[in-house]
């Protein structure tokens, strides 16, 4: 068997396609592209193929991370060629590698995620850094979690999840902050708690939709690589 | 040097502090100089050379004193006395500014215009500004008064700043779509960008057509004729085909919110901006959907009411047989096959428009090809008890009756091979291949059956052909054939043979949809779903031979039971059943013969010795007669008898292993006025359209109370169409439409199904429907 990675952006529009979609529109790519995936075993065989961790409906992303399985080696050129005419408009795969040595699947390795949040806010009409690290420095942050079972939100404190926060303005001097959270299967934050709580924290009251997110990229622990060809 | 020097942001907002600006007015400023920036950027982008810095920055600190009497000219000191010397002018002059002629405007004028559009800390327009003034600070007569006229020469200004623009200052304002997508549900039905879409630069094109499907993306992009007329249309030289869809309810709140006009997927173009928009009429409940679009499209409904710089609005598809009811909103229907006549009526269009032709010319010029009508050009004239007499043509070369297009040969016709793939599911996500159009079997109650004809074959070459080359342009994993009886295909088993070789070859599911249930297709149907055993449907359509007789269904009792029998036996659990409700000549025997048929089925699975669960769907759909077919001239049942009927049948169906489903009346009595309605029809449309109804097939917008309304206030009486039998000489609103069969032929018919004589498939013998006055029947008389 011969797993590979790649890792993709989703740019402009494609932001809008969501989680199970992006997985069709990949199964399809590698048909077009006469890529064949290996298939699991069993009477619903479905092809070997996931991605690392589900990105957000409405997040654009820089390097998303997509781990497949074929019958038959292939080479860089191979995928990043053939996917790159195949796949939909903004959807575009950046890299090759091959996953870390082992078992476990990627989603099983994931541990964090680093992403901008990009507000309608004047950067310099606050002192944000100042905000922000007083922010951090709460012993906790309580945010609204909606639970899977009950449908009422529960209250839980996210700071422990969060890696870490700064704040920047970006090129037209608007707020934004760079946040590293725990992200996959074993402790997994949401951006949207972090939007929500420090809005409060700083009085920010803008409609969500004038929130801009993006994933920049997913981590592992530090002797877990992917390694990149 | 000083001349050079500029506030910067961080500058600002020091200043800001170190002045005391309230939190309040912060906001203000920052509003002002976002709505400033964005003006002169839309300015700039037509050529203007603003400096966008300055604007910037002037804006940003324009109010910095604000809390102070005479703010402006202590802020022009403030600033003076730092060197920001541009800034400390306009700064300066904001309060009492006079905009010049927009050939002198400067900087100062845009900031200060951008002042006067923002109320507090958001843009608001003009008039939602100035009657905030007014509302808030106006004490006297001569202040409003002063207010005014301040008013009308920022109107005066605004007015030329928007003919530079070329569109208004306030449409700059409205959300991004990104943004209106992030509050919507399913924001990828309006994103397209799909693998496949055709992408032309707009600018070269002769002609931009939208092809309008009116309802959601998802049952739009199900519907494979979308993909053919879109092909075809694109092979147009000198034309870009582009899609548009109904919003769904939430993303159509938004879009009326913020003004977004109705737009295409390819390159989000206004649609108003298009040459040409075409609806595809698929079923008389998207009628009110297609008024709404033109609504939200900013089109005026009716085609008298629009000019030459409107869109030119045509429509086609099966419920274009009887375009009466959609009469005055339309400038041209294509009756028949679209693949010729569609890009013949674009072509010219884009040549009419070369050629200075105003729409009207160009109506009557193309008036005369086969497939064109024009109801502009005809007008409807009734006799005293209300039925219609006739049409006057209001145009003499206007062709007396109008036939429909035909396309002779599927070969050699252009069918797509790059098919668009939806990103977002759809309801059907895969590949299909039309194997055939047509249909020899003749039921009575089918308009299909009657308006596609004559049977027109692909070869099974060109299918597999086809079907291997949309397979890999696509990815998709399943494949499936289109016609409207399946296995009617002439030479079926040597195509489904290679369809099933390539299929498992490329780990393609094949689905073969109404399989008419002999040995073969189940030998068929066990190879392709070994695993997985879909539901097996089966379509008497009737309960009784009698009434199957009546209907020309040719299916008896023992095709029935012994394909259940079968199905049984090979590992199907679950079959359904479509019946109709309502036919003519029903009685509460044929009711009781469908639910004997699902008891009996049940019977068949118990006397078998399977063990598990078995289910009998019986789903019953309520008859509407169609035009252009035998069944023309009856009367839909009432209301009350068609709820009887159900409660009839749902009495007589509580067995266990059997589940039933219909549909109340309401749906069906409204499609029942359109299918056979006239030209009055399209004042109910108007008054649905006001009432706010829209994607009415869809049952959860489906109102029924508002319906019940408007058939009431309805200047006519709409027993009139639903449930009035029509002679046979009476003059019908479609009889301007030759569709191929005549009306002696159905005539003919309908006096066959009164007697209950069938009429054979016409394979066996041609049957007399008089297609053939117009083309040969390739299969007519094949098994003779």
């Amino acid at each position: 068997m011969n797993r590979y990675v790649i890792s993709f952006s989703k740019q402009g529009y494609s932001i809008f396609t969501s989680h199970l979609d992006m997985l069709r529109l990949f199964k399809r790519a590698f048909r077009r592209a006469g890529i064949p995936l290996s298939y699991s075993q069993g009477f619903n065989p479905h092809p070997k193929m996931s991605f690392a961790q589900p990105l957000s409906l409405g997040y654009s992303a820089k390097a998303e991370l997509l781990e497949f399985e074929t019958d038959a080696p292939c080479t860089k050129d191979q995928i990043i060629s053939s996917l790159t005419n195949n796949l939909a408009e903004g959807v575009q795969a950046v890299g090759f590698g091959l996953p870390p040595e082992g078992k476990k699947s990627l989603a099983a390795l994931v541990d964090s995620g680093t992403y901008t949040i990009s507000f309608p806010e004047p950067y310099y009409g606050e002192d944000y850094p100042a905000l922000a690290e007083d922010y951090l420095a709460q012993d906790k942050i309580l945010a609204l979690k909606k639970s899977k079972k009950s449908k009422t939100p529960v209250q839980t404190d996210i700071r422990g999840k969060i890696r870490s926060l700064e704040v920047f303005p970006d090129e037209r001097d608007m707020l934004a902050v760079r946040l590293a959270a725990d992200q996959g299967s074993q402790s997994n934050l949401s951006p949207e708690l972090v939007i929500s709580t420090f809005s409060d924290f700083c009085g920010l009251d803008d409609m969500r939709w004038k929130v801009d997110v993006c994933r920049e990229k997913l981590g592992f622990p530090v002797d877990i690589a992917i390694e990149w060809l | 040097m000083s001349k050079q020097k500029r506030i910067s942001e961080q500058e600002c907002y020091a200043l800001f502090r170190k002045t005391g600006t309230p939190k309040r007015v912060q906001r203000h400023c920052r509003a002002v100089a976002d709505t400033a920036v964005r003006i002169a950027e839309a300015l700039n982008r037509k050529g203007c050379d603003f400096d966008v810095d300055l604007i910037h920055s002037a804006a940003l600190i324009h109010d910095v004193r604000r809390v102070e009497p005479n703010h402006d000219l202590r802020g022009q000191a403030l600033l003076e006395s730092l060197g920001f010397m541009k800034e400390a002018k306009i700064v300066g002059v904001h309060m009492r500014h006079y905009f010049p002629s927009f050939q002198e405007a400067t900087e100062t004028d845009i900031v200060c215009l951008a002042d006067r559009l923002v109320k507090e800390d958001a843009y608001a327009g003009l008039d939602e500004r100035v009657a905030d003034l007014i509302e808030r600070h106006a004490t006297t007569k001569e202040h409003v008064a002063g207010l005014l006229r301040g008013k009308a020469m920022t109107r005066r200004f605004m007015d030329e700043v928007e003919a530079v623009l070329g569109q208004s200052i306030d449409s700059l304002f409205r959300p991004t779509l990104p943004e209106l997508l992030k509050q919507v549900e399913k924001p990828g039905r309006y994103i397209g960008g799909e693998t496949n879409m055709i992408v032309k630069d707009p600018a070269a094109q002769k002609v931009r057509f939208a092809f309008a499907f009116p309802d959601l993306y998802e049952i739009g992009m199900s519907y494979v004729g979308l993909q053919i007329l879109y092909h075809v249309a694109n092979e147009a030289p000198g034309v870009y085909c582009e899609r548009v869809f109904s919003p769904a309810v939430d993303m159509e709140a938004l879009m009326r919110k913020y003004q977004i006009p109705l737009f295409t997927l390819e390159t989000k173009t206004p649609v108003e901006e298009m040459d040409v928009l075409g609806f595809t009429l698929q079923y008389e409940m998207s009628y009110t959907t297609i008024l709404n679009m033109l609504d939200l499209a900013g089109i005026p409904l009716l085609a008298r009411d629009r000019s030459d710089a409107d869109p030119l609005v045509v429509a086609g598809g099966p419920c274009a047989y009887n375009p009466e009811p959609l009469a005055d909103f339309f400038d041209l229907f294509m009756i028949g096959d679209g693949e010729d006549v569609l890009p013949q009526v674009l072509l010219q269009y884009g040549e009419a428009k070369e050629n200075g032709l105003s729409k009207e010319d160009y109506l009557k010029r193309i008036s005369g090809l086969e497939g064109v009508y024009v109801p502009r050009f005809y007008e409807p004239e009734y006799n005293e008890d209300l039925t219609l007499k006739g049409y006057r043509k209001l145009w003499d070369g206007a062709p007396d009756r109008v036939s429909r297009a035909y396309v002779q040969d599927l070969e050699t016709v252009s069918y797509p091979e790059e098919t668009i793939v939806p990103t977002v599911e759809v309801v059907h996500d895969r590949s299909v291949v039309e194997t055939f159009r047509g249909c020899t079997r003749g039921c009575r109650f089918c308009q299909a059956g009657m308006i596609y004809r004559p049977v027109r074959e692909r070869s099974p070459e060109k299918i597999i052909e086809i079907a291997s080359r949309q397979l890999r342009s696509s990815g998709h994993d399943e494949l499936s054939i289109l016609s409207l009886s399946t296995s009617d295909y002439s030479r079926f088993e040597p195509l489904v043979m290679g369809l099933m070789e390539d299929c498992r070859r490329e780990n393609v599911a094949l689905s073969l949809p109404s399989l008419r249930l002999d040995s073969f297709s189940f030998r068929v149907l066990e190879e392709i779903q070994k695993y997985k055993k879909s539901g097996l449907t089966f379509a008497p359509e009737a309960g009784t031979q009698r009434l199957r007789d009546v209907i020309n269904k040719g299916i008896t009792e023992d095709d029935i039971f012994s394909a259940a029998r079968q199905a049984i036996q090979l590992g199907w659990r679950h079959i359904k059943f479509y019946f109709m409700d309502g036919l003519p000549t029903e009685t509460e025997e044929d009711l009781q013969g469908i639910c004997d048929i699902a008891a009996r089925v049940q019977e068949i699975f118990r006397d078998s010795g399977a063990r598990g669960r078995f289910q009998v769907t019986v789903s019953v759909s309520n008859f509407v007669p169609k035009a252009h077919t035998p069944f023309q001239w009856e009367p839909q049942a009432t209301t009350e008898a068609l709820d009887e009927k159900h409660h009839y049948l749902k009495e007589h169906m509580k067995k266990k292993g059997v589940h039933l489903s219909y549909h109340e009346d309401v749906i069906s009595r409204c499609e029942a006025i359109f299918a056979r309605g006239d030209r009055r029809c399209g004042e109910l449309l108007l008054l649905a359209h006001e009432a706010g109804c829209r994607l009415d097939a869809w049952s959860e917008n489906y109102d029924q109370a508002v319906w019940d309304k408007l058939l009431e206030d309805w200047s006519m009486d709409y027993r009139f169409y639903v449930y009035r039998e029509r002679a046979f000489d009476e003059y019908l609103p479609w009889d301007l439409i030759d569709a191929g069969v005549t009306k002696e032929y159905l005539i003919r018919e309908a006096k066959k199904a009164q007697a209950g004589e069938t009429t054979r498939d016409c394979r066996y013998g041609c049957t007399g429907c008089g297609i053939n006055r117009k083309v040969t029947c390739p299969l007519g008389g094949i098994y003779e």
